[in-house]
Parts: C-alpha cells; structure tokens; sequence
C-alpha cells in the first residue's frame, strides 16, 4: 500500500484559503491529504501550533498566507 | 510578501517559521516537513501547485520519524518537551520580545531573521529541551551517557553542562 501522508495546512483567510476556495470553484484538483485550519493571518502562528501538530503525529505542516 | 490583509502579519510569520525550524532541530525532525509559503487569494493554481509539490515531497520522504531514523517513543518524548517549551512563559516573552525588536529594525530579510534567532533564541530552545528531557530521564533511575544522548540527541558536552547546573540547583 501506498503511505499517504497527513498533512495539516493553516490557511490564511485572506489569501491561502480564499485561493483554495478559488482552485475549488475552478475545479482543479490537489491531493485530498491535508486537513485545514483557517486562520484570520499567518501571523497569527504560534510554534506550538506546528509543534502540536507533529505531536499528534502528522506527517507535514503547511503554512499558506 | 507585503500584501498582507494585515499589513505585516506575514512577515511576522517568517519570525514564527524560523523559530519552528529550530525547534525541529533540536528535536530532530527534519525541518523540511514544515514548510510556508505565500498565494493571494487570486491564485489558485500557485496553491495547487504548493500544495501538490509539498505532499508529493512528504510522500518520498515517509512517515513521520521513518526518515529521521527515530522510533516513535523517542520522538514523542522529545516533542512532549518540545511542546512544553512552547507553553513555557518564560521562553514565550524572550520569543515575543526578539519578534518585537525585529520589527522595530524592519530588517525581515531571511539572513536577518536566522542570525537573530540563531543568537538569542536557539541556546535557549536547546536548554530548556534537554534539561526538560534529562531531568525526566534521570528521575527513571540512573542512565549511561549513551543512552541519554541516544533520548535527546544533544551531544556530550550539552549534557554535561545541563547536569552540572541540576547538581547545582539540587545542592541549594
């Protein structure tokens, strides 16, 4: 079997998401392995976010903005 | 860059990624698993194509700890000190005030950011991981040097010094 990954992306509201939301309208496709989380800015990160995300053991951390 | 909603927000996220990056480090995840990276709202495509990139590169790389050659237990124990570190005030302010100071310079330029962290960050970040980690190794009962450098992938003389200042502590 094939190892597919868990990927867990924060989206900004203001541009990543609303150019996920966009590629979706569009009708492109990308590879269903990430989980999203919306938040209001990329600024908004804290390191432990990311640290908590590999500690329930995803594989890869996207931050998009 | 500079298009932010919030005016600077993004560039206050490249603070936040390179201290990540550290952390990885120091845990001994390869930081190539974390990545960011900037499409406006406009762009679809650029996000499929991020993102694609991304999951097609976690995928040639393996599970998580796989291809960094550590064996989940290990690997958690290190995040668990990893994540305590995070909620840890104290590293919290030095972090937010370096993030501060950075701003104040205006000088976001990846160089920049990684020598300031590099400096007044990262001895803190490798401190306070090891000595959470050792003093839960040493609280187990007496550990060989082997082992504990094998727990927390600090070298010798980091874990010499960290058991130097606990002896220390403990005395008082």
């Amino acid at each position: 079997m094939q190892f597919e990954p868990r990927i867990l992306s924060f989206l900004c509201n203001w541009c990543c998401y609303a150019a996920a939301d966009s590629a979706g309208v569009a009708r492109f496709s990308y590879p269903p392995n990430n989980r999203v989380i919306r938040i209001m800015c990329t600024g908004r990160m804290d390191p432990q976010f990311v640290v908590e995300a590999f500690y329930v053991r995803a594989d890869g951390v996207f931050v998009g903005g | 860059m500079g298009e932010c909603h919030y005016q600077s927000g993004n560039y206050e996220a490249l603070v936040m990624a390179e201290t990540v990056r550290r952390i990885l480090d120091t845990v001994g995840i390869n930081r190539e698993r974390f990545t960011i990276d900037w499409a406006s709202a406009a762009e679809g495509p650029r996000f499929v194509k991020l993102l694609t990139e991304f999951t097609e590169k976690i995928k040639t790389m393996g599970p998580l700890g796989e291809a960094e050659g550590l064996d989940w237990e290990t690997l958690k124990f290190r995040l668990e000190a990893a994540r305590n570190l995070c909620k840890n005030m104290q590293f919290r302010a030095q972090y937010g005030n370096l993030a501060k100071e950075i701003k104040k310079l205006g000088d976001y330029s990846p160089e920049n950011i990684s020598q300031a962290i590099e400096k007044k960050l990262v001895p803190q970040i490798r401190k306070r991981i090891f000595e959470a980690e050792l003093k839960e190794l040493i609280a187990q009962g007496p550990q060989a040097v082997e082992v504990l450098r094998e727990k927390t992938g600090a070298t010798e003389e980091e874990i010499g010094a960290i058991l130097e200042t606990l002896k220390k502590k403990e005395k008082k």
